[in-house]
Formats: structure tokens, C-alpha cells, sequence
């Protein structure tokens, strides 16, 4: 490189001014490549960047032009809170029985509270339920976040707003509602504050009803529910009883359609009932359920050809074994034949029947019948049976007639539906079962048997123990049922468990209902007596006739010959004797 | 010296751009008004689903019933109240010839009703 000779021939240039070296300097020959160098470098460059514009303009147009339908806003849609929150539980005809809604709560950021006590002093006066030491001690502990209370109403929110404590905010929380209240307490259960299910089932379908979208379909009918409720209620009242129970089941399913247990809870706020309100009497209590087991005991004799329909029983005197005595409490004291056993409840014959059949075979029945093992539900609260062991004769005379055993109410439910729908045993569910769907079973007595268990229950009704069952037109058959409670190791006389097992219509079965009363006392209208047939029965007739147009049951008159001939048994000539009601 | 094409690519540039800001406020706006609309669908739902439980809750058997009782003339029909079509007594007056089809009906459906078929029910007044 070498200086050249200044280009600049501006004779009015500043003094101080000195061209620098603004070309390269070279020989002719290697400017002439620089330039060509360049110019290259230049066009590259400048293609480059078209295409940039090119690629950037035609992004442009397939964004405004072709796909604008798939370009997402930022934020996504907001999803639809049902899909997002716990699933709503409906009943088999669509009412709501529990659903999630929005609730606001309030929280505080205790390193942002500028004056704790001042604050605390201040939210108390607006939350007159929250305790001034409790908040204090809250709004002065060195978290960053704590709740100080939940789920306010709008008119709280709106108060606590108003006071404008720096630090104290809200954050909206799903609440879970139960609009039916005590109404179905024990089925439906309950969920903690952060909606996790605790009972009922709220609790036995708990993952089912996270992640499902689509409300949860119950078997349960809310309006027969609440029929079977209020009759129980009426029982109750009526004979200053202690608690109650009922179940109503789909003989032809094993769908449960009502279940009862009183005293209950509002759901919305089970800590505001006694606990022991909670319990579930149908399906966590096991009771002795006396006479109602002489269904099975029959049904058990007549399907193993043990017994026939004409066989006939000794019933003279009490039976004696060890040192137990087992009377009858409506004595006919002479030889009964199997309907005449059933219809006046006979210990004693009963015992017979069962010692007849034998212990291992009516252990193996009663475990076919699922009375044996705790049977499955859709709810936590299931109990197993209390069942002797070993199993010996006693045992087997005392269970013929529905003592030495406990079994819970749904079970029994479960048992005399498969007795009577023609001797299949279907599963208990709380899941309605849709029109057409198969419902799987498995047949635990033969038609034959069933047929004639039809028959004695209706008798029970018509002539028996069991007439205030009675609810015309509906054909209603079943079985009475007076235990005395278990107290210690033996029973208390006064305690009972009056129940009525009711079946209708008997000549197509289609509903079994079932009503337990604990500790009834007797009064002036039932003659001091306690007793199944007198206590429970009447709920039973009440519940069924008020049902019966519900699921559309026409009437039928019991004297027309083809019912007469398809349920009535022909007894021998009758005693004269007259009795009560047991 | 500014040439003419520089002139037509400037004036380009400046409508691309202006254009292109135009767009983009255009659907700054419309993405504003989508997250209204999706907020108020959301309120909506929320709304339906209160008014859902509020029904629930003032239609509760109990209180129907309740409610009933107070102020309406009626009472639960008995089974006496429900009878067969053909239970019915025939009208007086009907000309004769619909009176042999009418009750040659009933018999066909008292048949039916025998064999067990489900038989329409009347609810009596």
C-alpha cells in the first residue's frame, strides 16, 4: 500500500481538513475484482433479505387469510366448570342431588398485614363467627399464605371488602351443595372442604365422580325416597321409637331405589348433628332380624324337597334344647302344616324346618344368598354379617328363625328379592340400570320355589301376621319381624327391632320394601303392642300405596279368580282361634 | 435525487405498515371480546348451575308437599280412584251402532287385561 495524491480538489476546504483514505488503493486490475467482489456480496445479501420478506409476507397471509379458525387466543377457552369440578350426582329421573358451585374465600398474606391487631379487631366485628385470638395468631404467624375463612356469602365478601386490609384477599373455591338435605344424608354422604368425598357416595365413588364429566345417574328415586322417609318419620313418631331404617329395592335388578336411616344429618353440615346420626342403619348396622329369616328358612326347605307345602310340623309344646326354650309367640299349640308355620311366625316349627335341612345345608343357602360375607356396594359403609361359628345345631335352630345371626337390612334386601323374582340373585347398586341393560345373576332358587314363596308371603298379608300390610290393589306379600336387641351377652325384652319385609305386587313381583323400627313402644291404638306386624307394617301399606302410581302399578282386585288362583293356598280347616298381629 | 420507484416502495412500506398495525389492533380488539364472551359464558354456566340448585332445593318433595297441603284443594288419589277403560260404563245416548263397537272394544280389552297385557288406567275425577 502506498499514499496517493489527495483527489480532492476543493479549493475552499477548512484548513484542517485532510482527506482520508477513502478507496482502496490498488492497482487498476485488482479494483476492478474488489468491485466485482462486492457487487456479488451485494446481490447475495440483498436476496437474502427478499426471501426473508417473502417468507415473513407469506406467513402473513396464511395467518390473516387461511387459518385464522386454528390460531388460539392466548388465554384458551375457560373451560366448562362442570367439566373442570367434581361431577354433580342426579337421581334416576334427573333431580339434583348434590352439585359444585362457585364459593369465595378469604385468605391473608400475613407478611403484608401492616397492623395484625387492628386487622384482626376488624374482621372479627364483619365475621362475627371467627374468634379475635384465633385470627390474630393467624395474621401474625410468619407464612406467606393462610386461609382464615372459607366459603363466605356474598353479603360477608362484600363486608370484608369494604374494610380494605392491605394483605387480605379472596380466592374463589368450588363448594359442594346438597339442595335435598337430610333427604338422602346417608346415600349421598358428604365431602370435606376440599371436596373429597367422606361418606356415602360421595366417598365410594370418590375418583369416579373427579374425573367424570357427565353428572352421576342414581338408582335412587328422589320421590319415593322421600315417601319411605316420611312414613318411617310417622312410624317413629308414632310409637316413640328410637330410630328407623327402610329399603326399597328393584326386584328385577338389585337397583336400590330408596334407603332410609333415622335419625339422619343435613349433609351440608354433618358436624352440626350428633355422630351418631351418621350411621348408616341399612347398610353399616347388622341386626338380628328375627322372624323376616323364616323366608329363607322355608325358601331353604322347600327348594332342597326337605319340606312340601303340605308337610307338617310339631308346634304342642316349646322346644327344649340345653338349656334354651323356644316358644312361639302366637301358640297355636298343635301340629302346623309349612303356610300355617309362616303365617302365625312359629319358633318352633321354624327351628324344626331348620333342623330338618340340616346345618351344613342351610349354611351353604344362606351363603348363596349372600348373607354370609359383607356384600358390595357402592358406598364405604358396608358391614359384614355377624355369623356363629361354629355352626352348631343350636345355631341352626335359633337362625331358622332369624336369631344367632345379624345380617344389615340391605342384605335381607338383596336375599328376598332373589327369593321371590324367581330365584335370582342379583348385586345391590346405587348405579341406575338403563332399560334393555343385562343385569348379571345367578339363580339361587328354583322358580317352582319362588312361586310358592310368593304365595306364603301374600298369605302372611292376607291372613297371617302381617295384615296391616295391607295397601289394596297392590298385592302386597312379605314378612313380619320383631327381634329383641342384643344387649351384652344377652337380650334386653324391652329393646326390639320391629321390621316388616314387604314384597308387591305378589302375583309379578316388582318392589321389595323393607322398614325397620328400633325400640317402638306400644301404644293405645296397636294395644300396647311393639311388635313388627303392628309397627312397621302400617309404614309399609302407607309407602306402598303411595308409590305404587309413581311407577306406574295399576291396581288389581284381589278377588278376581285368576289372582285367587295364581296366590292363594288352601289351608286346613281353620282353628277358630283368633290372633294378634305379631 | 429521489427516484420514482423509491418513491412507490416507500409508499409500500408505509401502507404494509400502517396496515399491518391496523390488523393487529383489529384483533387485539376481537381477542378481547372473545375472552368477554368466554367469561360471560362461563358466568352464564355458573349462573344455570346456581338456579339449577335453587330449583332443586324449592322443588324438594317435602316442601311441594308442604306447600300442597296449604294451598291446593286435592289429595293423593287411592287405588279405588284407578280403574280399567273397560271398568268404564258405556254413555247414555250414544247412537247404538258405536255402542256394539264400544263395548265389543271392552270385552277385547278385558281379554287383554286377563292375559296379563298392561291395560291403559283411567284416574276417575
Amino acid at each position: 500500500m502506498k499514499t496517493i495524491t489527495p483527489r480532492d480538489e476543493n479549493p475552499c476546504r477548512p484548513r484542517h481538513f485532510r482527506p482520508g483514505p477513502c478507496m482502496p488503493v490498488a492497482a487498476e486490475g485488482t479494483g476492478r475484482n474488489l468491485l466485482e467482489t462486492s457487487h456479488t456480496r451485494l446481490i447475495i445479501t440483498g436476496a437474502l433479505l427478499c426471501l426473508a420478506f417473502f417468507v415473513i409476507s407469506a406467513r402473513l397471509v396464511e395467518v390473516g387469510g387461511f387459518k385464522s379458525g386454528d390460531v388460539h387466543p392466548a388465554h384458551g377457552p375457560i373451560a366448562n366448570r362442570s367439566e373442570a369440578g367434581r361431577a354433580d350426582i342426579v337421581d334416576r329421573n334427573g333431580a339434583l342431588l348434590a352439585t359444585t358451585l362457585q364459593a369465595t374465600s378469604l385468605f391473608a398474606n400475613p407478611k403484608e398485614v401492616l397492623h395484625p391487631r387492628e386487622a384482626a379487631h376488624k374482621l372479627v366485628k364483619v365475621l362475627p363467627d371467627l374468634n379475635e385470638a384465633d385470627v390474630l395468631a393467624k395474621l401474625t404467624s410468619d407464612k406467606s399464605f393462610i386461609w382464615l375463612k372459607r366459603h363466605l356469602t356474598p353479603r360477608q365478601q362484600d363486608a370484608v371488602n369494604r374494610l380494605g386490609i392491605p394483605g387480605v384477599d379472596f380466592q374463589a373455591e368450588d363448594q359442594r351443595l346438597y339442595p335435598q338435605a337430610n333427604t338422602l344424608a346417608h346415600l349421598i354422604g358428604y365431602t370435606d372442604i376440599d371436596n373429597r368425598g367422606l361418606a356415602g357416595v360421595e366417598r365410594g365413588l370418590d375418583d369416579e365422580l373427579r374425573s367424570r364429566h357427565k353428572p352421576l345417574e342414581l338408582s335412587i328415586d328422589l320421590r319415593i325416597q322421600a315417601i319411605l322417609r316420611e312414613e318411617i318419620l310417622r312410624q317413629m313418631d308414632e310409637f316413640r321409637a328410637s330410630g328407623g331404617s327402610g329399603i326399597i329395592m328393584d326386584v328385577a335388578t338389585g337397583e336400590v331405589i330408596a334407603l332410609v336411616s333415622l335419625p339422619d344429618f343435613d349433609p351440608n353440615d354433618p358436624s352440626a348433628s350428633p355422630p351418631e346420626n351418621l350411621f348408616n342403619r341399612v347398610t353399616l348396622g347388622t341386626y338380628e332380624i328375627g322372624s323376616v329369616f323364616k323366608i329363607f328358612t322355608t325358601a331353604m326347605a322347600l327348594d332342597a324337597h326337605v319340606a312340601t307345602m303340605e308337610s307338617s310340623y310339631d308346634a304342642t309344646h316349646p322346644l327344649v334344647v340345653d338349656r334354651f326354650t323356644i316358644h312361639d309367640d302366637h301358640p297355636q299349640r298343635r301340629w302346623l302344616t309349612v303356610p300355617e308355620i309362616f303365617m302365625y311366625s312359629s319358633n318352633i316349627g321354624a327351628a324344626r324346618m331348620a333342623l330338618d335341612a340340616g346345618g351344613d345345608r342351610q349354611r351353604d343357602f344362606l351363603g348363596r344368598l349372600g348373607l354370609l360375607k359383607a356384600p358390595t356396594v357402592e358406598l364405604p359403609e358396608v358391614a359384614a354379617p355377624l355369623v356363629p361359628s361354629p355352626w352348631r345345631p343350636i345355631n341352626t335352630m335359633t337362625i331358622g328363625f332369624g336369631h344367632g345371626i345379624s345380617v344389615s337390612p340391605l342384605q335381607i334386601a338383596t336375599a328376598v328379592s332373589a327369593v321371590v323374582n324367581g330365584g335370582v340373585l342379583h348385586r345391590a347398586t346405587l348405579l341406575k340400570v338403563r332399560p334393555g341393560q343385562p343385569v348379571p345373576g345367578r339363580q339361587v332358587v328354583s322358580a317352582e320355589t319362588s312361586t310358592e314363596m310368593r304365595k306364603l308371603m301374600r298369605l302372611v298379608v292376607e291372613k297371617g301376621t302381617g295384615k296391616l300390610a295391607e295397601a289394596p290393589g297392590y298385592l302386597v306379600g312379605g314378612k313380619t319381624g320383631t327381634a329383641e336387641k342384643v344387649s351384652g351377652r344377652g337380650y334386653n325384652t324391652h329393646a326390639l327391632i320391629s321390621s316388616f319385609a314387604g314384597v308387591f305386587p305378589m302375583n309379578a313381583p316388582r318392589y321389595f320394601v323393607m322398614i325397620s323400627i328400633d325400640e317402638p313402644h306400644g301404644d293405645a291404638k296397636s294395644f300396647g303392642n311393639a311388635t313388627g306386624g303392628w309397627v312397621a307394617a302400617p309404614g309399609v301399606a302407607h309407602t306402598v300405596a303411595r308409590m305404587a302410581s309413581l311407577v306406574g302399578i295399576q291396581p288389581v282386585d284381589e278377588e278376581s279368580p285368576e289372582i285367587r288362583r295364581s296366590l292363594v293356598i288352601a289351608l286346613p280347616p281353620p282353628s277358630g282361634r283368633k290372633f294378634a298381629a305379631n | 435525487m429521489i427516484r420514482p420507484g423509491t418513491v412507490i416502495w416507500l409508499m409500500l412500506v408505509i401502507i404494509v405498515g400502517y396496515a399491518m398495525f391496523q390488523v393487529k389492533y383489529e384483533v387485539m380488539q376481537q381477542e378481547d371480546t372473545l375472552a368477554s364472551l368466554y367469561k360471560e359464558i362461563a358466568d352464564d354456566r355458573d349462573q344455570i348451575r346456581v338456579l339449577d340448585a335453587e330449583w332443586s332445593y324449592l322443588t324438594r318433595p317435602e316442601r311441594l308437599k308442604r306447600l300442597a297441603g296449604r294451598y291446593l284443594d286435592l289429595a293423593p288419589f287411592g287405588a279405588a280412584q284407578i280403574v280399567d277403560l273397560s271398568a268404564l260404563p258405556e254413555r247414555p245416548g250414544a247412537p247404538a251402532a258405536l255402542v256394539t263397537v264400544t263395548s265389543a272394544g271392552a270385552a277385547a280389552q278385558s281379554a287383554a287385561t286377563r292375559a296379563g297385557e298392561p291395560a291403559a288406567a283411567e284416574v276417575a275425577p
